[in-house]
């Protein structure tokens, strides 16, 4: 992959890398820090990847790495419990915002990369290095977590 | 009643402090590597690089700024061939709406559409000529010779060039909303910035609406660094009629074929042609949990021609594995186009984690 390559798929990635950094990360400056390093790891070692068509499903990969990695860095520093809480944006749909955010991060993840970033279960296993079975429950649960918390029954009716 | 389909709208778009850190950190790393290299020529930007690659062959089209499609095509990439028929389905009169700014004036001004692949060349022109138009990852501090040859005696940055000849320096962009979209551009001696974008986007109907989204924001000096405007942006979105010129029928394989040592078995191989590509989908399914789990469902597939060489990869940008469920797969790519659909083609299976495990079969076609 040439340098331009690199750089134009990573720009494409642009909303991609934002939303999965937001998944996990409330602070903007952990988010900012999350993807600086993830794109210095996935630069250094761009010429190990040998197909350049699993290069999103990777970088995605490295980013979630890089938020775990500062998650844990934070909890050493400040209880977690402590963070403050995550703003909504202006515009967007709040309730959802505030439901979605209500998950636990396992439940969370699979849900964002499938509904949101369009991968599939099995790509999805791929990323979060887990059984496809794993990423199902997960998917599953997630879903009916979100619709108790926003209103209860009756919400959310796309399946897997 | 709401539907999980919305759940994107629990998400604003990146900040610009996230986008700004990106773009940062890409020209950082691109800088950094610059700084090893003892390469005379230091074409460092990104795009840049690709600029000169297409230059190298063409920059007397470059300077009377009609770089079209198949142009970008042939010199976007070594070894990218489209069939000559390609220059019969190339668009050149788009209907299109929403093409100004205040800043500057987006324009399709080429576009191919076959039903799976978007290719489209859009200019950006200034609305004033003192406006000097810059990529998305481009930025004041790099140097003027980054821009390409027509700055090729220049020296300094592109902020001390924007200075003396007092331009105003805007950073431009331009996506296809809801597709995965590659994008390259050069600037020419107009001033004229011309992209080349390919997405996916798959349509059976005769005409496809697609949408761009483009962005043009103006740099100002603040705090002793060039920021990007964001209170002054301008954005606008384009939206394009492309004609659906289609695929030729496709040719499918004969019998599935099983690859024992990955443990999967290859149902179908579909190739669809179109005069800018060819378009493969290869079925396969997990037969042998245990040898697949081997390769961590690292496997990939490519085409071989009859010596045995690779099969080089077509225009396409995207493609991938879909996983229909937890044993059957797609994976979709594309190849160089073909004047004639193969009655037999090779196929290698490799091992993403291991680069010496691989085998290989052969499928008739029909």
């Amino acid at each position: 992959m040439t340098n331009d390559e690199f750089s134009s798929r990573i720009v494409a990635m642009m909303q991609t890398l934002y939303r999965v950094a937001y998944t996990q990360l409330s602070q903007s400056c952990d988010r900012d820090e999350a993807v600086q390093e993830c794109l210095y790891k996935a630069w250094k070692k761009r010429y190990q990847l040998k197909d350049d068509r699993f290069m999103q499903t990777w970088v995605i990969r490295i980013l979630i790495n890089e938020c775990h990695n500062i998650q844990r860095k934070r909890s050493r520093e400040v209880p977690l419990d402590e963070l403050p809480e995550r703003v909504a944006p202006p515009g967007v749909d709040h309730e959802l915002h505030d439901a979605l955010f209500s998950l636990e991060e396992s439940l969370r993840l699979p849900l964002v990369l499938h509904y949101v970033e369009g991968y599939s279960v099995g790509e999805i296993a791929k990323i979060l290095r887990c059984p496809q079975g794993t990423v199902k429950s997960r998917m599953r649960r997630g879903r009916q977590e979100l619709k108790n918390n926003l209103y209860g029954e009756d919400f959310l009716t796309c399946e897997i | 009643m709401r539907n999980i389909d919305e759940l994107g709208n629990a998400f604003g778009q990146a900040d610009p402090g996230f986008v700004d850190n990106v773009y940062n950190t890409l020209a950082r790393l691109e800088k950094e590597q610059s700084r090893k290299s003892t390469t005379i020529l230091s074409f460092r930007i990104a795009a840049v690089v690709m600029i000169f690659c297409i230059l190298s062959v063409g920059t007397v089209l470059a300077i009377t700024n009609t770089w079209g499609i198949l142009d970008f095509l042939s010199g976007r990439r070594n070894g990218v061939k489209v069939l000559p028929e390609a220059s019969e389905i190339v668009q050149k009169d788009v209907p299109q709406e929403g093409t100004e700014t205040d800043l500057a004036v987006f324009r399709v001004r080429e576009a191919v559409y076959d039903g799976q692949s978007v290719f489209i060349v859009l200019d950006v022109k200034p609305s004033s000529p003192e406006y000097l138009l810059l990529g998305p990852d481009v930025y004041p501090s790099d140097y003027i010779t980054d821009l390409g040859p027509v700055f090729s005696e220049k020296t300094g940055t592109i902020a001390d060039y924007a200075e003396e000849n007092h331009k105003v320096m805007l950073q431009t962009s331009v996506v296809i909303k809801g597709a995965n979209c590659s994008i390259d551009y050069l600037l020419s001696e107009d001033g004229t910035l011309v992209y080349m974008i390919n997405g996916i986007l798959s349509s059976n109907s005769a005409t496809k609406e697609i949408e761009l989204g483009c962005v043009a924001v103006p740099f100002i000096f603040q705090n002793d660094k060039y920021t990007r405007d964001f209170d002054n942006k301008k954005e606008t979105v384009l939206t394009a009629t492309l004609k659906n010129t289609g695929t030729e029928e496709p040719v499918t394989s004969i019998g599935p074929v099983v690859f024992d040592e990955f443990g999967v078995r290859v149902e179908k191989i579909t190739l669809r042609s179109s005069e800018v590509l060819v378009y493969a989908e290869i079925e396969y399914t997990v037969i042998d949990t245990e040898k697949y789990a081997k390769t961590d469902g690292g496997i990939w597939f490519e085409f071989l021609n009859s010596d045995g060489e690779r099969i080089s990869a077509g225009a396409a940008s995207g493609g991938g594995i879909e996983s229909v469920d937890e044993k059957h797969y797609i994976e979709k790519l594309s190849l160089q186009a073909m004047e004639k659909l193969p009655d037999e083609i090779i196929l290698r299976c490799c091992n993403f984690l291991d680069e010496n495990q691989s085998e290989t079969h052969t499928f008739k076609m029909k």
